[in-house]
């Protein structure tokens, strides 16, 4: 075994690395390359439910199977901001479950498949794709500042001098420097110093780790992957548009309800998302915060042909049943007829109509308005 | 023994013959039926009328915890249904639900979002699997006969797709857009497993068709376009319709400008060798991860008074188009649902893309979302009705670019939060215009049966109920409730003089036949 073993390399162990980092200082090229981590030293994470689990995963499990295999959902690695993004994407396409149980699940899946960890079954890719140190990753910089990025690029993706190696046959199929090692002493050209490259053990591992990482920096769970600037809008004109056109008065006030929103939600893109889909605001809670109470909630009275009307918050409706919970606060279901009259209240309904007329920049006008409301 | 394979055999292969134009009756033996794509039955039995009717025959749930949802379509040939998850594949009676045997592939990798089934030729079956391997399997026992590999899971391919069965040639397509790697479809020999060709979609050389619409060969040669759908295919033209996925970088786009041919397209290949003969874009330059992968729908009809053999495609950016089946030309160009993403349609009948509605790094509001107005679930045509339907949805989003340089790689950007309105649209294809449209309370999408009973059979979603309509008006007229969202579409056949529906909803088939 190399005296560098990269079976210290997983994240877990990132700490021992460093100080593996100083005994190898002296290795020389010759060395035997580090060997391919076996495979029980970052098994594939199991995605199985067992006896004692965290019963989030069970609601996790429940509402995603709905339409995905738990382990595609959990197969991508995620930021919170970008799981909080995700289940909000999905109860806009129409999950289903409640605000308590999308929180839970945010929570959930942001500690467990935060962005390091091991490869999940069923992510894309082979199951023996490479994991990423980030401290080698960091160790790499200034090698790669030093000998590649003239050709390469910072960030791998190629110059006219050379090319793109994140999109590398070479790179893709290599396991820890197994393929990089040696074509770097053998077949990669002089450097245009005409300085001939004779890479260490070490340093192979290096390269190998921080090629792996702008690979996955273009990945959909890249740490790179989040808004810029969206604050580009024209605050007077949005001001103008919430009190005019917009209609936004007629259910919000920049001294009521919205006083200090900027504040309470503290991000520009978390803001843009309320305004525009206000009924998927389960993420977004600074730091982990439970949902405001009193959240507004589709109602819906039933008119049944014999019978008193009966409103109720909207529990489920499909053309053939209706469940409201009234009152009481227990479930009542009604069959639903042709005499059966069925009227149901949105209380996001302005909202979903601006969606059909808002232009961009008036929602970029908006966003810079209501971000001075601090 | 050997006499009673031999009908079999013949007995498949007359299946196979006569699917080429419309589904058999006792058997439903390729992804759409037919070739067609039409998932049209000419079974009569169940009607509009006694539907209500319908009762639970058996129900068969995969004997593996966790490899589901079913969202293939289920085959049936000579009483036996072959049904698929990612690495696995089942026989179960066709009668009873009973299992009959279990297939596993002990897979290296890929990513397990689905399984769309398999093809059958003969005695044999032919399935993808998620770590890029195409494997055939003896029909009676489901013993591998062989695998061949398919793509490349070191570039996070992976394989997904039924396959359709050409003469010999097994027409395979891939998956993946993960990394920026081109996408192809390729045939293999279906007795040897070689192959005999690959199309690639996107340049692959600087006098490849479609170079001019990239702005390099290195930008050509990593341009995706995965192969998602099985296609179909017109024997008389001897033309295969592939249609093609999304152009890779998938949301920035600053080193792709240009069409980004044969992207989010529809192509006519010779199934014998690959060589295409025409394409339409449905998508130029496509900057939404919609794609064109959506089933290009054959039929013959009238139009403008004249008859025609026509292609139809509900595509998932929100168009609907009819073309020339012979020669690509655009006959109808319409929209299916409101969108905001296009200035119109050109002199080709192609969509017009809206630069401003491409992704912004500060955000641009889109209708349809990243999951479209529709998505693979599959569409189905009525030569009764005249009406083309689809599962569709009114959806809108927010895209943004998170990559704003001048090389991006992989997605560099993604759209986020929405509101959506699904509801399934009933297309009249002379015009292009929407005759009725029925909503849905449920989000999600659902594939599509209908009969010569003048049934439509689908999903409502999230509501998890399979519903039946009347195909002509749009009214439910029954339901059971699954549960969980219907996911691919429903099949019919009769056996022993009773019609059944098939359909798959989460990791359960669920088989109803009307009683005498």
């Amino acid at each position: 075994m190399s005296r560098f073993s990269t079976r210290l390399l997983t994240p877990a162990c990132a700490g021992i690395f460093v100080a593996a980092l100083a005994v190898s200082a002296g290795a020389q090229r010759g060395q035997a390359p580090p060997a391919r981590p076996p495979q029980t030293s970052a098994p594939p994470a199991t995605t199985g439910t067992a006896a004692g689990a965290d019963p989030r995963e069970a609601t996790a499990r429940r509402l995603c199977i709905q339409c995905h295999p738990f382990e595609n959902v959990v197969a991508i690695r995620r930021t919170r901001a970008q799981w909080e993004a995700t289940v909000e994407n999905m109860v806009g396409r129409g999950a289903r479950g409640t605000p308590a149980e999308f929180a839970s699940i945010i929570d959930y899946l942001s500690e467990k498949y935060g962005l390091s960890g091991a490869v999940v079954r069923g992510s894309a890719g082979p199951d023996d794709k490479p994991l990423v140190d980030p401290k080698a990753d960091e160790a790499a910089r200034p090698l790669w500042g030093a000998d590649c990025q003239i050709c390469h690029g910072p960030d791998a993706r190629g110059t006219g001098r050379g090319p793109n190696l994140v999109r590398s046959l070479l790179v893709l199929s290599d396991r820890y420097g197994s393929k990089i090692g040696p074509y770097l002493r053998t077949q990669h050209p002089k450097l245009p110093s005409g300085k001939i490259l004779e890479p260490t053990d070490t340093q192979v591992l290096l390269f190998a780790h921080f090629l792996r990482a702008r690979l996955n920096d273009t990945l959909r769970g890249s740490p790179l992957f989040r808004p810029g600037n969206i604050l580009v809008g024209d605050a007077k004109a949005g001001e103008a548009y919430f009190t005019g056109a917009g209609g936004c008065t007629q259910c919000h006030s920049a001294t009521g309800n919205l006083a200090g929103v900027a504040s309470r939600i503290g991000d520009p893109v978390n803001l843009q998302q309320r305004f525009l889909f206000p009924a998927n605001a389960f993420g977004g809670r600074r730091g982990g915060a439970p949902q405001p109470a009193g959240r507004p909630v589709v109602r819906v009275t039933v008119t049944p042909p014999s019978g008193p009307a009966v409103t109720g918050d909207l529990v489920t409706m499909d053309d053939f049943y209706v469940t409201l919970r009234g009152e009481d606060g227990q479930p009542r279901t009604f069959r639903r007829t042709r005499d059966l009259r069925v009227a149901k209240t949105d209380p996001y309904a302005a909202h979903i109509a601006l969606l059909d007329v808002i232009t961009d920049t008036q929602i970029h006008d908006v966003v810079a308005y209501l971000w001075t409301l601090k | 023994m050997k006499r009673l394979t031999l009908c079999a055999v013949l007995l498949v292969s007359a299946a196979a013959a006569s699917a080429q134009q419309q589904i058999p009756t006792d058997a439903w033996p390729s992804y759409n039926g037919d070739y067609t794509g039409r998932r049209f039955s000419t079974l009569t039995k169940i009607t509009a009328d006694n539907v209500k009717h319908l009762s639970l025959a058996w129900s068969y749930r995969l004997s593996v915890q966790g490899a589901g949802p079913i969202k293939g379509t289920p085959l049936m040939v000579n009483g036996v249904t072959y049904l698929t998850a990612p690495d696995h594949v089942w026989a179960v009676d066709a009668r009873t639900g009973r299992e009959i045997w279990h297939w596993e592939n002990k897979s290296t990798g890929g990513i397990q979002i689905g399984n769309r089934g398999v093809g059958i030729k003969g005695d044999y079956l032919y399935v993808e699997t998620r770590d890029c391997n195409l494997v055939s399997l003896t029909i009676k026992d489901g013993k591998e006969r062989w695998r061949k590999n398919l793509c490349n899971l070191d570039q996070y391919y992976y394989a997904s797709v039924a396959p359709i069965i050409v003469g010999n040639h097994v027409i395979c397509g891939v998956s993946g857009d993960d990394l920026d790697v081109p996408g192809y479809v390729q045939s293999h020999n279906a007795e040897t497993g070689e192959m005999e060709w690959r199309w690639y979609v996107v340049p692959q050389k600087a006098d490849d068709p479609g170079i001019e619409s990239w702005p390099s060969l290195e930008a050509a040669k990593h341009g995706g376009g995965m192969t998602w759908q099985p296609v179909t295919y017109d024997p008389e033209l001897n033309l295969i319709y592939v249609t093609t996925g999304n152009p890779q970088p998938v949301v920035a786009y600053a080193n792709r400008k240009g069409d980004n041919l044969f992207t989010a397209s529809i192509v006519a290949l010779n199934p014998d060798d690959g060589k295409m003969k025409w394409y339409f874009q449905s998508s130029p330059h496509d900057t939404h991860d919609w794609d064109a992968t959506q089933t290009a729908v054959l039929f013959d009809g009238e139009l403008n008074g004249q008859p025609r053999k026509m292609l139809a495609q509900a595509s998932r950016n929100g168009k609907f188009f009819v073309l020339d089946r012979a020669t690509g030309k655009a006959l109808v160009s319409s929209d299916y649902v409101k969108t905001n993403w296009a200035k119109g349609f050109g002199a080709n009948g192609q969509p017009l893309p809206n630069p401003e509605k491409d992704p912004q790094v500060a955000g641009s509001l889109v209708t349809p979302n990243q999951g479209g107005a529709t998505n693979w679930p599959p569409p189905s045509f009525s030569p009764q009705t005249g009406l083309f339907y689809v599962s569709a949805a009114q959806a809108y989003s927010v895209w943004y670019i998170y990559d704003p340089g001048e090389n991006p790689q992989g997605w560099g950007g993604t759209d986020r939060g929405g509101w959506s309105q699904n509801m399934l649209q009933a297309i009249d294809y002379k015009t292009g215009k929407v005759r009725w449209s029925h909503k849905w309370e449920g989000g999600g999408l659902s594939g599509l049966l209908t009969t010569a009973g003048n049934v439509l059979f689908t999903g409502d979603g999230s509501s998890g109920n399979f519903v039946a309509l009347n195909a002509t008006t749009g009214d439910p007229v029954w339901h059971a409730g699954v549960r969980v969202p219907v996911s691919n579409g429903a099949i019919t056949y009769e056996l022993d003089g009773l019609q059944y529906i098939v359909v798959g909803a989460g990791d359960t088939l669920w088989a109803f036949v009307l009683n005498d």
